[in-house]
């Protein structure tokens, strides 16, 4: 089954036909995760993935976000062949154009609020770390409401605001495509109302695709599209 | 926010795992740097002790056998702008009155103002009486006396002639002076005088000058110069020495108007002979010599000097005094018979005779001018006093002797042809015995400007820039201290590596976020590696602090419980800048290396999986699992790399063994070492099998025990590292002791004693043969006293002591001559050179270089050489030769110095005469009674009696330090080594709380999770000490079975079980700690 985007014109991300398998310890037959996955996802359109655990929700993810290969089949982003890329062009793509947020925040402990949020613009050479980074970056910390908490560190911080500040981190290269593994699985209900909320804000007022894989049917309900992954096939 | 940011960010967090890795770093830093700086502080104290023992000078002119005048140095002293000292040195003995303590070897020496200022200190003797003495610290300590006590003092008497030329006078004249102290010389104040280099100073006395001269009969003469000029002092010399200081003498012979030459020393060098011939060519030489009878028929006249000269007789003429003529009733046309003594090795006489026919008969007329100055002969009045060094049987000599003697002194009684005489008694100090050239031609400036004064021993020897070179290519401690410590090094790197890495692994999923928000593997290793450089940086300046501390400790333990490995020096501490250095950076680049190492692991794992958590090895997929179906077939290799590893070295080990033999020596030693480090190999490479096969065990665990351990499997890197510090630990401790010597009475011919059973040295030198009862009865010895025993006497000729007693390079070693014959026919000794014998030494090269042999200590490491080379240096005539090393012998007592053969020794240091060092054959029960016998005989000689294999037991006992200072610094390591197994426990059991809280509420009970951790660590110590073990035990074998070695067993096994014992201690605790508490709420946390 191919999932067509609503915008069909501006196509961010295509799987096709994406096979997944991992080696079986003593070397018995390969163990399936994703059988065959196809997927079209336009720029700046939100779809949630939802499915029960082990359905490969997270190996998707992976795929998309360029942090795996597929087994079999094609992971296109911006028309671009994941797997022919290498390392350090998939690490450029992670960089640039794609933003990740995860069920933990993993904010680095020993860093205060607003150098976690600059860790990705580390990677750029000193002279394009501009300034126009920094001021998105500040913007993004007043819009979450952490503008007050830069020097605060993680430990600081309550878990909605880790996941926030997570949040920025992920934005503040101006990604295309965010996603979001399921950002609200370790949040109380009240912040991770919040949270959700957010990123669909964000969705719609910085312009970038959102995949979120979440449990929660209703957090994927808020979302324009949902998809269900069972058994390693999208429905 | 930077990089920089970061890492200053991470250093400050993660402090408590940084400061581990920190310490770590400073502790291997300290032992390396400690180690190096060891090196600086020993070549440091040498060069001190070299400087001390020379003081202000820097050139000598030293003559040992040969006096000059001792106002040669005023003369000097204002051309070369400098300190010129003369100084009168020979060797003693020092006892005390009553004989209760001896000093052989001592060094007396005479000195004046000058030799004071020399050593930068005040005149120790400034108005001292002419019965004052200042002895140096050694000397005080060895005779256990201070300032003001007595002490007898005893030097051989300067024989005018040396003792080894026919006629040379009585050979065991000696002065004994009665002195008191007058203070005793620290090193501050140039006690630690010295020629030699070797850190060990002489037992040294000093009293002035005049009173040595006055007591010698050597007024006025000096036999050593010292100088603090630094260049120039030979062309001085060429312009004021005097023939006074050529040992010559001038006559005027005014019934020929010619010039006579004589010398003291009785027969002219070969040297001076040629300068006078180069002079004038209207030389004439004579040869005057000393014969027992001349007869004819039934007629003989006893004891009468004869003289060769001119070219007017036939060689078988003779003519015959009047005098001589009316007392044989011979005439013209008779037969003369002459029967003479010559002198052989060991001034063996042996009278030969020659046949001469009666060609003139001369008149009688005085002239004593023939006589050269034959010591007990010249300057005696009377018959009954002659003294000169034959057996003079006083008995013949009739009242008719004494009256020609009373009138005609020393006039010979006949003639021969030069030619005749000089093959008849020339020898090798010379054939002539006084040189005649018309007196208008001879001028002793042009005399002396034809003789090179090196010609004649008188040499200028830059002694200040070979004591320095001898103490800056002295062994080199500092490497010597890296490899002791060498474990010790690694043991805390793999300590340092394992606490790096097991701060990375807390931090995976720092890593891994990393690499998710597109960071590329180059710039997260840059982070890591900038972290690990930061704490290399620090730990290695901490260590730098540490290292000065480490030095210190290591320099004391080489004062005390070491000192065998560096004798007497006295140790300070220094560092050169370069040195630290060169320590800190090399910590730096290991410690850097290791945890780079540790880094670039962890940065090529897959995101996913580091985002995960979990510690590097819980997981297969190291790379990501694409690449590991991609490479499922490297992977299996790689997990059997173990079993290859195993496979390929036990056969290796096994065919070492196979052809190692049964021989007992050094190299079936090391082929046994090198077949347990084969062992080691193979069985760690079984090990990392072992372990993997547990990862991949299709079986399910059915005990608790079994799931322990599959836990040593889980993490198999960090378990191999446990078993390979471990093993290799154990190893090196025990192995080592294979080369652990031990000396013991043994009367194997090829052995190091050679079978010998006593090595003796004498002070002063043993001129006569004591394998004779002539030779035994100079020293009041009977034949029956010494019964069955034999000597193998060796001549020495001083220099740098070339054993490993000696820390200096050597750069004059000590020579002995030897009769290789002898020691050929006892089988002594073994040659490690392949097809060397005795009989070597007897073939001079093709080249004209002399052939020598010393054992392997002695070439290899004392003098840095290999057969083959050379060495230079000049001999008594003053040319230089070479010395060929064409054999090398196994360790022996001979340790110290070069061998070759007399002859050749003979020929070249005719200076050094007599003998100085004996090996002794004995039988064995009478050991005991012999040594007592030739030390109270021959104590007036200083002859020191030292069982041969107590002399090795000496030398072996440096090596034995060595070995003892790297077992001790290895067992530090296994401390080190068995503090990272209990890092690795707690880790292990820290990390798997929450896997043991589980076991717990499954209804485990707490002691049978204790089994599961101990079960699970008990295998590695069991696997680390047990194959460690197995490979020591066979690397020490050929030294266990021969029993030869001393191994310390009582020693290794209190270690290995104090090490068996922690271990399982360190385990017991860290499974204790981690199982007590609240280990449910573990589950909750997770």
């Amino acid at each position: 089954m191919n999932h067509q985007p609503s915008a069909i014109n501006h196509v961010l991300l295509e799987l096709d036909h994406v096979r997944k398998t991992y080696p079986a310890p003593g070397g018995g037959a390969p163990v399936a995760v994703l059988g065959g996955v196809s997927l079209q996802l336009a720029a700046g359109e939100a779809i949630a993935i939802v499915g029960p655990s082990g359905s490969g929700k997270s190996t998707l993810l992976n795929i998309l976000g360029a942090l795996d290969r597929p087994t079999e089949g094609r992971a296109l982003f911006a028309g671009r062949d994941l797997g022919a890329l290498k390392e350090n062009e998939l690490a450029a793509v992670r960089n640039r154009e794609i933003g990740f947020v995860f069920q933990q925040h993993h904010l680095l402990p020993q860093c205060t609020v607003w150098e976690n949020v600059l860790i990705p613009t580390l990677t750029a050479p000193g002279e394009l770390r501009t300034s126009a980074a920094l001021a998105r970056a500040e913007r993004l910390l007043e819009r979450v409401g952490l503008k007050a908490r830069l020097a605060h560190r993680p430990a600081q911080l309550s878990g909605g605001e880790c996941q926030r500040v997570a949040v920025v981190r992920a934005l503040v290269n101006q990604p295309k495509l965010l996603l979001a593994d399921e950002p609200t699985g370790s949040l109380d209900h009240a912040n991770a109302q919040s949270l959700g909320q957010l990123l669909l804000e964000l969705n719609r007022e910085e312009g970038v695709a959102l995949v979120l894989v979440t449990h929660s049917r209703e957090l994927a309900a808020r979302l324009p599209r949902v998809l269900e992954l069972r058994d390693g096939v999208l429905a | 926010m930077t990089f920089g940011t970061l890492i200053l960010r991470s250093l400050r967090f993660y402090w408590r795992t940084n400061l581990g890795v920190l310490l770590g770093v400073a502790v291997a830093g300290a032992i390396l740097t400690g180690a190096l700086v060891v090196g600086d502080s020993v070549r440091a104290s040498l060069r001190h002790a070299a400087l001390a023992r020379l003081g202000q000078t820097q050139l000598a002119l030293a003559t040992p056998d040969r006096f000059f005048r001792a106002a040669l140095a005023d003369e000097l002293q204002p051309d070369l702008h400098a300190i010129v000292a003369p100084l009168l040195l020979l060797r003693g003995t020092a006892t005390l009155p009553d004989g209760s303590a001896r000093a052989n070897a001592a060094q007396v020496v005479g000195v004046e103002e000058r030799f004071w200022r020399m050593g930068s200190t005040s005149n120790l003797l400034a108005g001292a009486a002419e019965d004052e003495a200042v002895i140096n610290t050694r000397l005080a300590e060895q005779l256990g006396i201070g300032a003001g006590e007595t002490l007898v003092v005893r030097v051989e008497q300067p024989a005018l002639v040396s003792r080894d030329v026919p006629l040379s006078g009585r050979s065991d004249l000696s002065v004994a002076l009665r002195l008191r102290v007058r203070a005793i010389a620290g090193d501050a104040d140039f006690g630690r005088f010295g020629l030699r280099a070797d850190q060990t100073p002489p037992a040294s006395l000093f009293l002035p000058l005049a009173a040595l001269q006055a007591q010698l009969k050597r007024a006025g003469q000096a036999n050593i110069l010292l100088t603090d000029a630094t260049a120039g002092a030979e062309a001085v010399l060429r312009r004021h020495w005097q023939l006074a200081d050529a040992d010559l003498e001038t006559r005027h012979l005014q019934e020929t108007g010619a010039t006579e030459l004589i010398t003291p020393q009785v027969f002219l060098a070969p040297a001076i002979v040629s300068a006078v011939q180069s002079l004038s060519s209207n030389t004439a030489g004579v040869l005057t010599y000393f014969v027992n009878e001349l007869r004819c028929g039934e007629h003989a006249t006893p004891y009468s000097f004869v003289a060769a000269a001119g070219t007017e007789l036939h060689d078988d003429e003779i003519a015959l005094n009047a005098w001589l003529a009316g007392d044989l009733g011979a005439k013209v046309g008779d037969e003369i018979a002459l029967r003479y003594f010559v002198i052989g090795d060991r001034r063996e006489l042996r009278e030969a005779s020659a046949r001469f026919r009666v060609g003139k008969i001369l008149q009688l007329m005085r002239d004593e001018t023939w006589m050269p100055a034959f010591p007990g002969l010249a300057e005696v009045h009377n018959c009954n006093d002659w003294q000169p060094g034959i057996p003079i049987d006083h008995g013949r000599i009739r009242p008719k002797d004494e009256e020609y003697w009373n009138e005609y002194r020393g006039t010979p009684k006949a003639f021969v042809s030069l030619a005749a005489g000089q093959k008849l008694w020339g020898n090798r100090f010379g054939n002539l015995t006084a040189l005649l050239l018309p007196t208008r031609e001879f001028s002793a400036r042009n005399l002396l400007a034809q003789l090179d004064p090196a010609a004649l021993g008188l040499t200028f020897v830059p002694v200040r820039a070979a004591a320095l070179a001898a103490s800056g290519q002295a062994l080199d401690f500092g490497q010597l201290f890296i490899g002791f410590s060498f474990f010790l090094i690694v043991a805390a790197l793999l300590l340092t590596a394992l606490l790096f890495a097991f701060n990375l692994e807390q931090r995976n999923a720092e890593v891994g976020l990393l690499r998710a928000l597109g960071w590329r593997g180059g710039q997260i290793r840059r982070l890591l590696w900038g972290e690990g450089f930061a704490l290399a940086l620090l730990g290695t300046l901490l260590g730098l602090a540490l290292g000065a501390a480490y030095t210190r400790l290591t320099l004391l333990g080489l004062a005390t419980i070491w000192r065998g490995a560096t004798g007497a020096l006295p140790l300070g501490y220094h560092a050169e800048p370069l040195t630290l250095a060169l320590g800190a950076g090399l910590n730096l680049l290991a410690a850097g290396g290791a945890l780079a190492l540790v880094q670039r692991s962890q940065t090529r794992r897959a995101p996913a999986s580091l985002l995960a958590g979990g510690s590097l090895e819980d997981s297969s997929d190291l790379r990501g699992s694409m690449l590991d179906v991609r490479c499922s077939m490297f992977s299996r290799l790689r997990q059997h790399t173990g079993l290859i590893v195993g496979l390929v070295f036990l056969p290796g080990a096994i065919a070492m063994l196979a052809t190692a033999g049964h021989g007992q020596d050094q190299q079936a030693a090391e082929t046994f070492f090198v077949a347990g480090s084969c062992l080691l190999i193979a069985g760690l490479g079984f090990s990392a099998s072992l372990l993997a096969g547990l990862t991949n065990a299709a079986r399910a665990a059915g005990t608790l025990a079994g799931v322990g351990l599959r836990n040593a499997a889980r993490r198999r890197r960090r378990s191999l590292t446990v078993i390979s510090v471990l093993a290799s630990g154990v190893f090196l401790l025990v192995a080592v002791s294979a080369f652990h010597q031990d000396a013991r009475p043994d009367a194997a011919r090829t052995g190091g004693t050679g079978g010998f059973a006593f090595f003796a040295q004498s002070t002063l030198p043993i001129y006569d043969d004591l394998n004779t009862a002539a030779g035994l009865n100079t020293f009041a010895l009977a034949s029956n006293e010494l019964a069955g025993v034999a000597f193998v006497p060796l001549r020495v000729r001083e220099g740098d002591d070339a054993s490993c007693l000696n820390l200096n390079r050597a750069q004059q070693p000590r020579l002995y001559g030897v009769q290789p014959e002898l020691l050929a026919q006892r089988k002594a000794f073994t040659f490690e050179t392949a097809g060397v014998a005795w009989s070597r030494l007897e073939k001079v090269e093709s080249d004209g270089a002399l052939p020598v042999v010393g054992d392997e200590p002695t070439v290899t490491w004392a003098l840095g050489r290999k057969v083959g080379d050379e060495l230079a240096l000049a001999d008594d005539h003053g040319r230089v030769i070479r010395l060929r090393i064409v054999g090398i012998l196994h360790s022996s007592v001979l340790q110290g110095g070069l061998l070759l053969a007399e002859k050749n020794f003979i020929a070249h240091f005719p200076a050094s005469s007599g003998y100085r060092a004996f090996l002794i054959d004995v039988p064995p029960a009478r050991a005991t009674e012999v040594a007592a016998t030739l030390t109270r005989a021959l104590a007036q000689r200083g002859l020191e009696v030292t069982p041969a294999w107590r002399r090795l037991a000496d030398f072996m006992a440096v090596e034995n330090a060595y070995l003892g200072i790297f077992q001790a610094l290895g067992g530090l390591g296994l401390v080190l080594g068995s503090l990272g197994l209990a890092l690795v426990v707690l880790r292990n059991v820290l990390e798997r709380r929450g896997e043991l809280a589980l076991l717990l509420a499954l209804g485990f009970r707490r002691r049978a999770l204790q089994r599961m951790v101990l079960a699970e660590h008990w295998l590695l110590i069991f696997l680390g000490l047990a194959l460690g073990l197995v490979a020591a035990i066979l690397a020490v074998w050929p030294a266990w079975r021969a029993g030869q070695n001393a191994v310390p067993w009582g020693l290794l096994a209190g270690a290995l079980g104090g090490l068996a014992l922690g271990g399982l201690l360190w385990t017991w605790l860290a499974a204790r700690a981690a199982l007590r508490g609240e280990l449910l709420a573990a589950l909750r946390n997770e």
